[in-house]
């Protein structure tokens, strides 16, 4: 059986926008009891939805909980949006990504967790 | 004691009252949309307003009381006590209900919770906010939080 089995696009996607997130140390991924996440063979990425769009693209949502002290939110943003397209254009994918919506679900300390009522 | 209530603040993008400019459009790119939560900008107003000078706490009375049991237990968080807010696509409405220290003038430290609260929520949010609303529940007096002394031994 292969290791590591070729995964789609929609999927390699997902995995660059977990990637920019762990990155951000001024945001977590929301933990939202299934609500927002992205099956990923047998593992689950908590926070991000991937899905295809009719055009052929992939959307992606980020479902995000901020860190204190509060940072200006919008430029923290398209900064993810940015290493997601530069993740996606290194893989040729770049083509493939659509909109990038993003959800700033609350503000907490880093180590409060990321759960949302 | 009675409320002292503020009038309504109307702050336009060139007020130059901390705002950061004006926004009519949502907080939306070519590249993807962002929401921001309503909690978020709780939490936003709350610590900024508490971080102005005279501003002893926030919240009114009944609801301070049953803030700090519930903070002890850990259904409440203290940064959003006091704070309510009403969030469009692109716009945002606060109201705050605050203690502020005896002897500090009411309108001084109201006009300055307003704009600190307006540069904040703008800077961090993105979003325009167009009401803070100030309600000044109590004053603190010094020596409040003593115990009293008990009259027998």
């Amino acid at each position: 059986m292969d290791p590591h089995p070729p995964i789609s696009s929609r999927i390699a996607i997902a995995r660059f926008a977990e990637q920019a997130v762990a990155a951000d140390t001024g945001v977590s991924p929301t933990e939202g009891g299934g609500r927002w996440l992205t099956r990923d063979g047998e593992r689950t990425i908590p926070g991000i939805v991937a899905t295809a769009s009719g055009d052929g693209r992939v959307e992606v949502g980020l479902h995000l909980i901020a860190h204190l002290p509060p940072r200006p939110l919008e430029q923290q943003v398209e900064n993810l949006r940015s290493e997601i397209l530069a993740s996606a254009r290194q893989a040729r994918l770049a083509e493939g990504l659509g909109r990038i919506d993003v959800t700033i679900h609350d503000l907490r300390e880093a180590d409060e967790g990321g759960g949302v009522a | 004691m009675s409320d002292f209530q503020n009038e309504k603040s109307e702050t336009g993008g060139d007020s130059g009252s901390g705002s950061t400019g004006s926004r009519s459009e949502p907080l939306e790119s070519e590249r993807g949309r962002t929401t921001i939560a309503d909690g978020v900008v709780t939490k936003v107003a709350g610590i900024s307003a508490a971080e102005v000078p005279g501003v002893h706490e926030l919240g009114a009375g009944a609801a301070r009381a049953v803030g700090a049991v519930t903070q002890k237990v850990g259904l409440m968080d203290s940064r959003t006590q006091g704070v309510s807010v009403e969030v469009g696509e692109a716009e945002a409405a606060v109201d705050l209900t605050v203690v502020i220290d005896y002897g500090e003038s009411i309108p001084e430290v109201s006009e300055e919770i307003r704009q600190q609260v307006i540069k904040r929520v703008e800077g961090i949010t993105g979003l325009r906010v167009v009401e803070v609303n100030i309600s000044v529940n109590d004053l603190y007096f010094p020596g409040d939080d003593e115990p009293e002394d008990s009259r027998v031994a």
